[in-house]
């Protein structure tokens, strides 16, 4: 009997896109005709039983299309219960299509996953491309999640023009695709359509060189119904049969299911050595020559292996280098059941050598499969514990979730050490009280496990009990798990090594976040720094991402303009890897939001603040809802929408009496609180809770600013003053420089109302003073600062640029930072210059100025001429507008 | 849908071999005709199970009926009169 792989060709066979060439499949040119016509709609859905031919159809198509035209292939992998994976596999393949240079950033997982943001990667990655492009995505249905549904319905139903999207699934998925279906942009190919005509199973067995009577023909189509995969069986055991009309006459006149039958006879008709194979390498989902050979025993499988797949046996490469193959999934659940019937004894050991060999390889998951698999339960949960926090950065929580189902009776009971995963999945997920229960299940586990499994688990309960601390913002928590920070990093094997860096990173990001968090520790940024650094090295992006979102908070004082480029750098990098809402960037958008707000910049702070929702994704942490909650408050305050700003604050004041121990900015909080409240008119509620507050805070600078605010809602300035004297005599602390021209702008305020309008001015210029710098606004205009800002004549002020922006913004007008244009860098102005157009927004003319700055008018029009030719404008409005833009009426520039 | 387990039998097209027949371990075999009928008490998740089961196997799907409503709390056990071994086709 001959074997049906013959000697295979050792040549990778690829045409593009990984796609490979046709292998003996014959030309079916109806359907490669209805392919074509469906090619002008949107999108196409070849939906078929198993067997019916879908994947080598669409082989045989993709690899007649023009090589102009791009073509973009994923497969979903079986079972894939992470639907982050598949969009990454998705936006790999958009993305190989633009030819990307090697050494581009490939996209990376990350727990933190939003799939929204993906298809809008994917789209825009389409949406870029020229050329015709088709997305091949075949075995839809292995998707697990309804989410991943919903979201490939929001890709369908948006592709860009030019792009045709074709789909091939064995059942009906939920896609709500009746839009296109009412467009006539969906066409669709089912069983029917895909079974092979008597004349096709005429032109196929020909093709394979298997010569049969007509009438053999008509009983062997009318027996496999023309299913594609009961016909590619039959040529199989057909070729070199010595008695094909036998064949036929036996498997047509037996009453046995087509695909049983099928598989056993060509099973029966193989070499022993590809039976051997076949049989013991069907418990992998897939397999190379190496893997084989170990399952076998024997070697030569990778020659089995390329012959199978030349012979089109159902067996294809999965790489282009053809070392990785998977058999056809009916293929492989007979060959399954078959070794379990026919050698039942050696299952458990195939299993076991497969989860070795994967474990070696780093294929954690798949190890822990087999394991499973073999039923040595106590093994898969110790491996599912050691790599679970490498598979929670990896963004596979839900096949953790999978893996975890999976194990016998009450996980918690039979294997504690489960507990660890638990707790992970839950913290992920912002399960906070689970996650806590479970952990003190693990460390209560971890104390008593057996001696070589101790510094594994002991290392997994400090990262988890550090990332709970961070959650629930207690410092001294997160400082008591931090202690093996300063022993350094212990392992004798690169892998243990490489555990460790990992924890050290989550270690300090956790430490370091704290510390800014809290009121008066100063080594958050160097912790933070040092947390970047070393993911870098280690090849972690996320955790970087996640070091550097923390300190874009951390290093928000003394300095905004500071926190504002470390936010948006880490922003910047996340975005690079699609983590643009990811949770992990909620500090560093809630520190660039903080800080547009303070310069006025609402509109764009009010984008900003939306990503901050999205990112939270309705985490209750208290510590960081306290942030985000202030921040939506600031901005309400700054627009004066008086009642939204009384209530995020309130919700601020919340979540922060949650909190375990004060936090930086508590005193904003509770004094912004109190203000808006006095401002809304509830002056007796304000004084009240001014009067109750019992809080070591009583005595700073934010709260004397609140006291004042009160003092002047119930109408007596006088007192306003004493509030704010020690804040503007540098007595009372404060956490930022804007609380001291927050006390200034009130200060004024008392003064105007007392007719001191000299002093009034004095206050008022003191603050834009202090102001400036930063180009804070907000205390401006959050005080209703508005009308005296007016009465001070621009010429009497050495601020004048900045009083202009805070005009308009009082008047409702947004500023904004517009992105720098890439292609020509800011416009570098001389200090001289600058000195000369921080007077153009004023109403002076060219002598005053000269004036003002002791320079002759010469060189003031000498001056202009440079800044409207750096500045490309042509009048006096368009240089301050553009000056604006560019933020250069402010020397904190942060450019 | 029942969450308790009803008793079903589900038709198949062609006979089943001792192979394909170990997918179904919970269910017993009955040869009719040119079809293969498998009948035995299953919940939803059981049921569903079995239907990809087939799906994965490519058996052809004739009819699934369920014979009789969910057993009683009273715990009336229906006892198949029923080979006791699945029949296995002899080449």
């Amino acid at each position: 009997m001959a074997s049906i792989a013959g000697e295979p060709v050792h040549t990778p066979r690829r045409k593009q896109a990984g796609v490979p060439g046709p292998l003996r499949l014959i030309a079916r040119d109806t359907l490669q005709t209805a392919l074509d016509q469906a090619a002008s709609r949107k999108v196409t859905v070849v939906a078929a039983p198993a067997g019916s031919g879908k994947t080598s159809l669409l082989r045989a198509w993709a690899g007649r299309q023009d090589e102009r035209r791009g073509l973009a292939v994923v497969q979903v992998q079986r079972d894939q219960q992470d639907a982050q994976l598949f969009w990454l596999a998705m936006l790999k393949a958009v993305r190989a299509l633009s030819g990307e240079p090697v050494g581009a950033e490939p996209p990376k997982a990350s727990p933190d996953f939003d799939g929204a943001a993906m298809v809008d990667r994917v789209l825009a990655e389409l949406a870029g491309r020229r050329a015709r492009v088709t997305v091949l995505i075949d075995d839809v249905h292995e998707l697990g999640s309804a989410e991943a549904f919903t979201h490939l319905t929001r890709l369908l139903t948006n592709l860009p023009d030019g792009v045709h999207a074709i789909l091939a699934t064995r059942r009906d998925l939920p896609l709500r695709l009746h839009h296109l279906r009412l467009e006539g942009q969906l066409a669709e190919l089912r069983a029917a359509d895909l079974r092979f005509s008597e004349e096709e199973t005429r032109v196929l067995l020909t093709a394979a060189g298997i010569t049969l009577s007509d009438s053999a023909v008509t009983r062997l189509h009318e027996r496999t119904e023309g299913w594609a995969a009961g016909l590619r069986l039959a040529v199989l055991s057909l070729t070199g049969h010595p008695d094909p009309e036998r064949f036929v006459a036996e498997f047509t006149g037996s009453g046995r299911a087509v695909a049983e039958y099928l598989i056993a006879e060509m099973l029966e008709h193989q070499p022993e050595d590809v039976q051997n194979l076949l049989l013991r390498t069907s418990i992998l989902q897939r397999v190379n020559g190496e893997l084989a050979d170990l399952l076998t025993g024997r070697p030569g499988s990778t020659r089995i292996l390329l012959g199978l797949e030349d012979a089109n046996a159902f067996v294809v490469s999965l790489d282009a280098q053809r070392t990785w193959f998977r058999y056809h999934h009916m293929f492989t659940d007979l060959l399954r059941l078959e070794l379990r019937r026919s050698l039942p004894g050696e299952v458990q050991a195939l299993h076991r050598t497969a989860a070795a060999w994967f474990t070696v390889h780093g294929a954690h998951v798949e190890a822990v499969r087999h394991l499973q698999a073999a039923g040595d339960w106590s093994e898969a949960a110790e491996l599912l514990v050691d790599y679970s926090f490498g598979m929670m950065l990896d963004g596979q929580e839900e096949t953790m979730q999978t893996l975890l189902e999976a194990f016998p009776g009450r996980t918690g009971v039979n294997f504690p050490e489960l507990s660890a995963v638990r707790t992970m999945i839950d913290m992920v997920h912002g399960r906070l009280e689970e996650a806590a229960a479970h952990l003190a299940v693990t460390a209560a586990y971890a104390a008593s496990a057996p001696e070589d499994r101790r510094p594994r688990l002991e290392a997994a309960v400090a990262a988890l009990n550090l990332s709970m601390g961070r959650r629930r913002a207690s410092l001294p928590e997160v400082m008591r798990h931090a202690v093996f920070l300063d022993q350094p990093p212990a392992g004798q094997t690169d892998e243990e090594i490489a555990l460790g860096a990992e924890l050290r990173v989550v270690a300090l990001m956790n430490l370091g976040a704290m510390e800014a968090f809290a009121l008066g520790v100063s080594d958050g940024p160097r912790h933070l720094r040092e947390g970047a650094a070393l993911a870098r090295k280690i090849g972690r992006p996320y955790l970087e991402v996640a070091c550097l979102s923390q300190l874009g908070f951390a290093t928000k004082l003394p300095d905004f303009t500071a926190a504002r480029i470390r936010s948006e750098e880490a922003i910047a990098l996340a975005e690079e890897h699609g983590w643009g809402t990811a949770h992990i960037l909620a500090p560093a958008l809630i520190s660039l939001a903080c800080t547009m707000v303070w310069m006025g910049e609402f509109d764009d702070a009010e984008g900003v603040v939306h990503r901050v929702d999205l990112a939270l994704r309705g985490d209750e942490g208290p510590g960081i809802s306290t942030l985000a909650h202030l921040v939506k408050g600031m901005l309400h305050a700054g627009r004066f929408r008086l009642a939204e700003a009384a209530d995020a604050f309130g919700r601020a004041a919340e979540f922060q009496s949650r909190l375990p121990e004060p936090h930086a900015l508590g005193g904003y909080v509770i004094a912004w609180l109190l203000a808006t409240r006095a401002r809304l008119g509830a002056v007796q509620d304000a004084r009240d809770a001014l009067e109750a507050l019992d809080s070591p805070l009583i005595d700073s600078g934010e709260l004397r600013t609140a006291r004042a605010v009160v003092c002047l809602a119930e109408g007596d300035p006088d007192a306003a003053l004493a509030a704010v004297g020690p804040v503007n005599d540098r007595g009372a602390p404060v956490v930022h420089v804007a609380t001291v021209v927050e006390a200034n702008v009130l200060a004024a305020l008392a003064h105007d109302e007392l007719g001191a309008h000299k002093e009034a001015h004095e206050a008022l210029e003191c603050a834009l003073a202090l102001a400036e710098p930063q180009g804070l606004v907000l205390p401006f205009v959050m005080a209703g600062a508005g009308a005296v800002l007016e009465a001070l004549p621009p010429h009497r002020t050495a601020h004048a640029a900045l009083r202009a922006d805070i005009l308009d913004v009082a008047h409702g007008t947004s500023l904004t930072t517009p992105a720098p244009a890439p292609t020509a860098a800011p416009p570098e102005l001389s200090p001289a210059e600058i000195r000369v157009l921080r007077y153009l927004p004023t109403n002076l003319s060219r002598p005053e100025i000269a004036d003002e700055l002791s320079i002759s008018v010469n060189t003031v029009n000498t001056h202009v001429r440079n800044i409207y030719a750096k500045l490309q404008a042509t009048d006096r409005t368009s240089a301050v507008r553009r000056a604006r833009q560019l933020r250069l009426l402010a020397t904190g520039n942060p450019r | 849908m029942t969450a308790e387990p009803a008793l079903y039998t589900l038709r198949i097209e062609g006979h089943l071999g001792a192979t394909a027949l170990s997918a179904f371990p919970a269910l017993t075999a009955e040869r009719h005709a040119t079809q293969t009928v498998l009948v035995g008490m299953l919940d939803s998740s059981a049921l569903y199970g079995v239907l990809a089961q087939m799906e994965m196997l490519g058996l052809e799907l004739v009819a699934v009926t369920r014979v009789a409503g969910p057993a009683s709390a009273t715990g009336a056990h229906w006892n198949p009169a029923m080979p006791s071994h699945p029949l296995v086709d002899e080449p």
